[in-house]
């Protein structure tokens, strides 16, 4: 039974793999007959003009990263915090609310983030900065709710099983709960941690809703976080609907083409990132 | 006696009720529609009339905007496609579309109702979605900064105000793009200092329209040739239309179609 079981995950596994691998070589293969045209050198620059036949996508680039980098700096700010309270806290009742609240936040669908921040934090927001209703900034707080419970939940993970296996220890040894937080778990997980960051940064570099609906998507180059600017993802989306045979269809592919690469780049990263084994 | 009476008045009750829905009478399938967001409204009154009656048809409406519209019918992945504008000629050639147009709507210019204008001139029209006017100052109003809404580049409602009231003078690459008229709609009524184009019949009480050079965006001014940022609403097929969207067509078109098409602030036509 057992045989049967491994036998099946393998070929799962085999087939998940083979679908990623299909995945971006057809990507790479829609986007072989661009980096053959003498046009190409034109999809890397930062002007967008249809009518002028301009096709930069560095502007989009740009965006994707400004929003996911702001996103997770402010995500794992939040994730970090609520994961101590989590374990330094004695109040059974917080700690039971916290998961449950940063588990919830995990099953909301993107498309009510975003929906439910263009009526409430969106107004809010124009209150103080009358520019600034779709911008980085808007798009970024809404996408850091989103990769939250991303981090949340791995940082959870490693902190759990520390404790699991040396708490027990520490406490022997008149540590007190706060210390052996900051000077052990922290120190340990920091591999963890990382790969937290990292995974949370490809689901925020993925997202399109979010991006879509809050960044304003303007062409012109950002020049702060209140200005509107485009995604990779949210170019796509918007583009899709021009002609096939068009210049500015074939720039999906490209989009499509650096979104995956940044991915894939991310996640080597994180595999690289070896684990330690715990010391004090 | 009493058997007599009840025929009769059952006979009255048809007559009186023979409608416009009678064209789908025996037909039933699946219809897909997708494509321009400003017909989605007044079609979806359309088909809850078609479905309710005749419960062996489905009818899904989608939007995507026109040129999503248009690209879905060409690959046959849709039915019918709902066009805010005529394709061009390169789009009817590589699709194999036929046209069927059915109303006219307005386009107008769509502030957020606390603001205090009423009227612009093409002149500052073009200058505020060129980027040139970027304060409400200039016009003559507070200190506050315009925010530029427009449409994506694929939508009938941004070419044909691009085309009729901007006369082709550029949108600034610092405008928020939407990708629907409801977006809009919503993006407009939820800040006091937006700008934004929309369509007249998706156009309500959460955003103020503005007059262009005086003129008033009505169904009035637009029949009259005053008000001339308007578009003809197009349903299209790719070949010849199946019997059941052929069905769908002559019904907008009719009588019953006529009235759900005005209700919802569009002048039916019928060629």
């Amino acid at each position: 039974m057992n045989n049967i079981f491994s036998k099946g995950l393998l070929i799962i596994t085999l087939i998940s793999s083979f679908l990623v691998f299909c995945i971006f070589f057809i990507i790479f293969y829609l986007c072989i007959d661009l980096f053959s045209l003498d046009e190409l050198k034109s999809f890397f620059s930062f002007t967008w003009s249809v009518q002028d036949n301009k096709y930069g996508i560095l502007t989009f680039l740009f965006g994707s990263f400004i929003i996911s980098f702001l996103a997770l700096i402010l995500g794992f700010v939040f994730s970090f915090s609520i994961c101590s309270i989590i374990f330094l806290t004695n109040s059974s009742l917080i700690k039971f609310f916290l998961e449950k609240t940063v588990l919830m936040m995990a099953t909301i669908p993107t498309v009510i983030y975003a929906f439910s921040a263009l009526f409430i934090f969106v107004p809010f927001i124009s209150y103080f900065k009358p520019s600034s209703t779709l911008s980085i900034i808007v798009a970024s707080v809404v996408l850091s709710l989103l990769i939250i419970p991303t981090m949340s939940l791995i940082f959870l993970n490693i902190f759990n099983s520390l404790s699991k296996k040396y708490m027990k220890c520490c406490m022997n040894l008149s540590i007190s709960k706060e210390e052996f937080f900051f000077k052990f778990v922290i120190k340990n997980s920091i591999t963890q941690l990382s790969q937290g960051v990292l995974l949370a940064t490809t689901r925020a570099l993925g997202d399109t809703m979010i991006v879509l609906m809050l960044a304003g998507n303007a062409l012109a180059f950002p020049t702060s976080i209140f200005d509107s600017t485009r995604s990779l993802t949210s170019h796509i989306a918007l583009i899709f609907a021009n002609d096939f045979e068009s210049m500015a269809f074939k720039a999906i592919f490209l989009c499509a083409f650096l979104l995956l690469s940044s991915n894939f780049i991310l996640i080597l990263i994180i595999r690289k990132i070896k684990g330690k084994t715990y010391e004090v | 006696m009493k058997k007599l009476l009840l025929t009769l008045i059952t006979l009255s009750l048809t007559f009186l009720n023979a409608s416009d829905l009678k064209v789908f009478e025996n037909l039933k399938g699946t219809l897909n529609i997708a494509g321009g967001t400003a017909h989605i409204k007044c079609e979806k009154e359309a088909i809850k009339n078609i479905m309710r009656k005749y419960p062996d048809i489905t009818i899904s409406i989608a939007g995507g905007g026109s040129g999503i519209g248009i690209k879905q019918v060409s690959s046959k992945i849709i039915d019918l496609a709902n066009s805010g504008r005529k394709p061009t000629q390169k789009e009817i050639e590589n699709g194999d579309l036929k046209l069927f147009r059915f109303a006219i709507d307005g386009i107008g210019v769509i502030v957020n109702p606390k603001l205090n204008i009423d009227s612009l001139t093409t002149k500052q029209l073009q200058d505020i979605f060129s980027g040139k006017i970027t304060n409400f100052k200039e016009l003559g109003l507070s200190n506050a900064p315009i925010n530029l809404y427009t449409r994506d580049e694929s939508s009938a409602t941004r070419k044909v105000f691009w085309k009729r009231a901007l006369k082709k003078s550029p949108i600034s690459n610092k405008a928020r793009v939407v990708s629907s008229n409801a977006a809009m709609k919503t993006a407009i009524s939820k800040d006091e200092n937006a700008i934004g184009i929309i369509s007249l019949g998706v156009a309500n009480d959460s955003v103020k329209l503005l007059n262009i050079n005086g003129v008033k965006p009505t169904v009035e001014n637009i029949n009259n040739d005053s008000y001339n940022v308007a578009r003809g609403l197009y349903l299209l097929s790719s070949g010849e239309p199946s019997k059941l969207a052929s069905a769908y067509i002559s019904y907008l078109r009719s009588n019953e179609g006529a009235k759900i098409v005005s209700k919802y602030g569009f002048i039916p036509i019928n060629e």
